[in-house]
């Protein structure tokens, strides 16, 4: 075996959070830089990935594999492809910036940093594993640190929000093990052998029934997490009780898991099944578009507003995942890399404005810009990305999913029972964009623009160690927003199997739309 | 006739150091007996070394007395809980008046399972049974002047010995309708002539007085009060071996070796059982404001898993069972002692509040309470997930996935009472600054329980290939 690169990915966070917890409790300083750092390695690392993956190769690359239970075939393998690598490097630079969008916290520093580093090590494990039992390992192992980090250090109803947040993870983790272990038994009937790994279990042939009753178990499972509507109302409360870090993290990656093991493990083992809930989700996923974006926009709460802008973006991520074909699929992958940036720059914003003027009440604020304009600048941005502005990345994301919903192949979003206009559903979620621009924008106008309000003045304007998820974020944003092609090369590369893999189930019908690009 | 007496070498061992431990006992002046509990710790730890080189024995003594790896398995888990005990009662013990018959009557009490474990007729299951419960009924009233504890022992007795009723009944009719004392004799007669009405019957008292035994609803009233009522220690012994790995040996081997092959005829009753200990000792638990008894319930409704895997009634689902009932004994005894510690501090309160900003005062001592519960739980990485998982595979391999999903549903019930526990010790206010007072040996078994919550929950081979051999060797299909 080669230099684990992965497992040091892995485990960087979790050596950091060993470190931090022999280090002095009084030593804040030493304890924020030993996070950051361990954090950097791991993004560092991820980065090297990114750059070094073969994407004409492709596949799983960067192999790990250790048998760990024979007799149920698990191993502890690993792998990255062109779907995990942009997930891996989403993770790293979400946390390495959340760790500086928490350098003001300064109670009981140790403990929070450690259990931020824990959960980003399961987050990590979730994008890198190979093995479906370790991938269900990882995802849970999010669930205590999460709880722990919103009850002792979240705000505004907080108790309420971590009890919610962790029985909607607990119900979605019994949804997927239970389709696991389904799928587990099923395979092993198949092959003759047990067997995990994700490969392996994608060249089984399940059954039609099977393939619809599981795959309507992991939508349940996943779409808990994506947020799916009407499973979404964790979303808005556990971000809004958690403090900026963890609101980063769950925004920005942890409800990427969700659509990243719909489309892992969901798609790619049961195409009959995603055929036939594909109208259903293509409903809910508007619904999850427009309902979420007109719940922002009467919002009060800073927080609430970009809570329910993500559950209204997490809908283009479904559409894409609905109109099943490659360029749909690319734009939801790159929709989940983009609003996870977008995001994360958001709330390290708003918590940084929470912290200088400790409130979030959008009526109270205005003209913010004249006390911190490099906040409202950023704030800006990130607003214009949310909106799709063309040179930022969510833009390229959101076009190739508007592309390929509109193209989707009609005949396959037909159940027998009902069928969905796919172009209809593609001009709905344009709409949902103008709404976007709408709530966006009368943030921005209310909260930065405006007459200069003397009780603020106090308020200083981001600078030092806040500056690093604006910048980092930013920088991220434009770069892959001017030169898309960085990144959906990639994603492509990890895609392609998928599609192809199911192609034979979804008949000729659909290479020709992958011809029209 | 030719006697192997290496056979039963390990119980005349343990019987041999429990009398000498009374005699001992009684010559020691009282400010001399306070080597005893941890010579007694140490002792069982050789002995739990001498045990696990017996595993590949699999013979039987005179007939009737059975060593396997299957019950070799149960007696490691029963030992290593007796070790957790005994190492953790000391400061109690020492307090009281420093009676080494408390660890003498442990001993005795881990003796009578291992005849439960082991026991391959009926009059020594019967014997095993009563041993255990004898010495338990002494140990549930053990605290001087507490009247908790008193009644927690009349109880155990009075409704012990109504189920002890209840199995003799149920034996008699067994023995009435095969003619034969010995299970694997009663095996051959079920093949020949099926299940008769008699002793149809005969298998309905067994169940309900094993489910009596193993605390399973409805037959758990006794289980709360004698559990909240006994001193921390002695519940912590009496949940992690007597109502699990003790009594569900016993029940393994009747209802897999002596009536195998007539799941049918008793596979309904199992799944009632399981469902009703899942959904009432969950919704139970859920509205517990005593820690003590939360944890007693939630250890009920334990039972609900570990059956599940007599409901699958294969080779993984016995393993299952196994591993479960092995990694429970670190995870239940520790959460356990955890209570006793607090109660120590609190001078007898051991409320949930009581629990409030243990982070702040003891942080170890909240990390390992944290693990435990995590563990009972069924998080990963801890062991109690492997647990689950075993136990959910083998009964969705046969088709019963619907049961799984109550059993899941109520496992997110019990996370939530659970996770109340982790919320108030984190986000609580502390009583006071100053850390709750834990003896270092205390601390050390705790650490090392918790260590092993996790090397199981991370490397579960360690145990489950050992679990597996010893199934392998046992089942009789």
């Amino acid at each position: 075996m080669s230099f684990p690169i992965l497992s040091i990915i892995i485990l960087a966070p979790i050596i950091g959070a060993i470190l931090i917890m022999v280090l002095p409790k009084e030593e804040h300083k030493l304890i924020k830089i030993v996070a950051a750092l361990s954090s950097f390695v791991s993004l560092i690392l991820s980065v090297y990935i990114y750059v070094a993956y073969d994407a004409a190769q492709g596949g799983f690359q960067y192999l790990e594999e250790i048998l760990w239970l024979e007799q149920f075939g698990i191993s502890y393998s690993l792998g990255v492809d062109g779907l995990s690598i942009p997930m891996m490097l989403l993770t790293g630079l979400v946390i390495f910036t959340a760790i500086f969008a928490s350098w003001t916290v300064d109670t009981r520093v140790k403990e929070f940093f450690a259990f931020l580093l824990v959960m980003v090590a399961g987050i990590f494990g979730v994008f890198a594993a190979r093995d479906l039992f370790w991938f269900f390992i990882f995802y849970e192992l999010v669930v205590i640190p999460t709880y722990v980090i919103i009850i002792v250090w979240g705000s505004t109803r907080k108790e309420y929000g971590a009890m919610k947040l962790t029985l909607y993870h607990a119900i979605s983790s019994a949804f997927i093990l239970i389709s696991i272990i389904s799928t587990y038994i099923y395979a092993s009937n198949q092959l003759g052998f047990g067997t995990f790994d994700i490969q392996t279990l994608a060249t089984v042939q399940y059954d039609p029934f099977f393939q619809k009753t599981i795959f309507l178990l992991m939508l349940i499972g996943f779409g808990i997490l994506v947020p799916m509507w009407p499973m979404h109302t964790w979303a808005p409360d556990g971000h809004v009780a958690s403090p900026a870090a963890v609101s980063m993290l769950l925004a920005g990656v942890v409800m990427k898991m969700g659509g990243y093991g719909l489309i892992r493990a969901a798609l790619f083992f049961f195409p009959e099944g995603a055929i036939f809930w594909a109208p259903l989700i293509a409903v809910f996923c508007i619904i999850n578009v427009l309902y979420g974006a007109l719940i922002a926009m009467v919002q009060k709460d800073l927080k609430y507003v970009i809570g329910y802008s993500s559950v209204s973006h997490m809908g283009y991520l479904l559409l894409g995942v609905a109109a099943f074909n490659t360029i749909s699929i690319n734009g939801a992958v790159s929709q989940m890399f983009a609003h996870g940036i977008m995001t994360a720059l958001f709330f390290a914003l708003v918590g940084y404005i929470y912290d200088q003027v400790h409130t979030r009440e959008i009526a109270r604020l205005g003209g913010l810009a004249h006390q911190m304009p490099r906040v409202a600048t950023a704030f800006f941005i990130a607003g214009l990305a949310s909106l799709g502005l063309p040179g930022l990345h969510n833009f390229a994301a959101e076009f190739m999913i508007f592309v390929g919903t509109y193209n989707a192949n009609q005949e396959l979003i037909n159940t027998g029972i009902f069928s969905v206009n796919m172009k209809l559903m593609a001009i709905l979620a344009i709409l949902g964009v103008v709404i976007t621009a709408i709530y966006v924008l009368r943030v921005v106008q209310f909260v930065f623009f405006g007459p200069r309000k003397a009780e603020w003045d106090f308020a200083k304007d981001a600078s030092g160690p806040a500056m690093v998820p604006i910048v980092v974020l930013i920088s991220t944003l434009i770069l892959f927003g001017v030169f898309p092609q960085l990144i959906t090369g990639m994603i492509n590369s990890g895609v392609e199997p998928i599609i192809s893999h199911v192609a034979p189930v979804l008949g000729e019908s659909l290479a020709k739309i992958g011809g029209k690009f | 006739m030719n006697i192997d007496w290496y056979l039963i070498s390990a119980e005349i061992i343990l019987a041999a150091y429990g009398v000498g431990l009374l005699v001992i006992g009684m010559l020691l002046p009282a400010d001399q007996r306070k080597g005893v509990g941890p010579v007694t710790g140490w002792f069982l730890i050789g002995f739990l070394i001498y045990l696990m080189t017996m595993f590949n024995v699999d013979d039987v003594f005179m007939g009737i007395y059975h060593i396997d790896p299957f019950a070799t398995f149960m007696k490691i888990a029963l030992v290593i809980a007796a070790v957790i005990v005994v190492f953790t009662s000391n400061d109690w013990i020492v307090k009281q008046g420093n009676q080494p018959e408390y660890y003498s009557l442990v001993i005795f009490a881990t003796l009578g399972m291992f005849a439960m474990a082991s026991a391959g007729d009926l009059i020594t299951a019967y014997i095993g049974i009563e041993m255990m419960t004898l010495a338990f009924v002494i140990l549930a009233g053990f605290k001087k002047g507490d009247g908790y504890s008193a009644e927690s022992g009349m109880k155990y007795l009075v409704l012990g010995a109504m189920s002890s009723a209840i199995i003799l009944y149920g034996l008699t009719l067994i023995y009435g309708s095969t003619q034969s004392l010995l299970i694997v004799d009663i095996a051959g007669v079920v093949a020949t002539k099926g299940v008769e009405p008699v002793m149809l019957l005969g298998i309905i008292l067994l169940i309900a007085s094993f489910s009596f035994k193993n605390a399973l609803i409805p037959f758990h009233m006794w289980a709360p009060d004698v559990h909240g009522g006994a001193p921390t220690p002695v519940t912590a012994l009496l949940t992690s071996t007597s109502i699990k790995a003790a009594g569900f040996a016993i029940f393994i081997r009747f209802f897999v070796i002596g009536f195998a092959g007539t799941w049918e005829v008793w596979g309904g009753m199992l799944i009632a059982l399981s469902i009703l200990t899942l959904v009432v000792g969950n919704l139970i638990a859920l509205s517990q404001t005593n820690l003590k008894r939360m944890l007693a319930y939630s250890s009920v409704s334990h039972g609900g898993y570990v059956i599940l895997g007599l409901i699958a009634y294969t080779e993984l689902g016995i393993t299952a069972i196994l591993y479960y009932s092995l990694v429970y004994v670190f995870a239940n005894a520790g959460a356990f002692i955890v209570v006793s510690v607090i109660e120590r501090s609190t001078g007898g309160s051991k409320e949930i509040s009581d629990v409030s900003g243990l982070a702040v005062r003891s942080p170890w001592l909240a990390t390992l309470m944290m693990f435990f519960l995590a563990s009972l739980a069924g998080l990963p990485p801890t062991a109690g997930f492997m647990g689950k998982f075993f136990l959910f595979t083998s009964v969705i391999e046969q088709g019963m996935a619907w049961l799984i999903v109550i059993a899941l549903v109520m496992t997110i019930v019990s996370l939530y009472y659970y996770l109340r526990v982790i919320k108030t010790m984190f986000w609580g206010e502390p009583p006071s600054d100053t850390a709750v007072p834990m003896s270092n040996s205390v601390n050390a078994t705790l650490t090392i329980c918790m260590l092993f919550v996790i090397l199981l929950g991370v490397y579960p081979a360690l145990v489950y290939d050992w679990a597996a051999i010893a199934v392998k060797a046992f089942m009789p299909f």
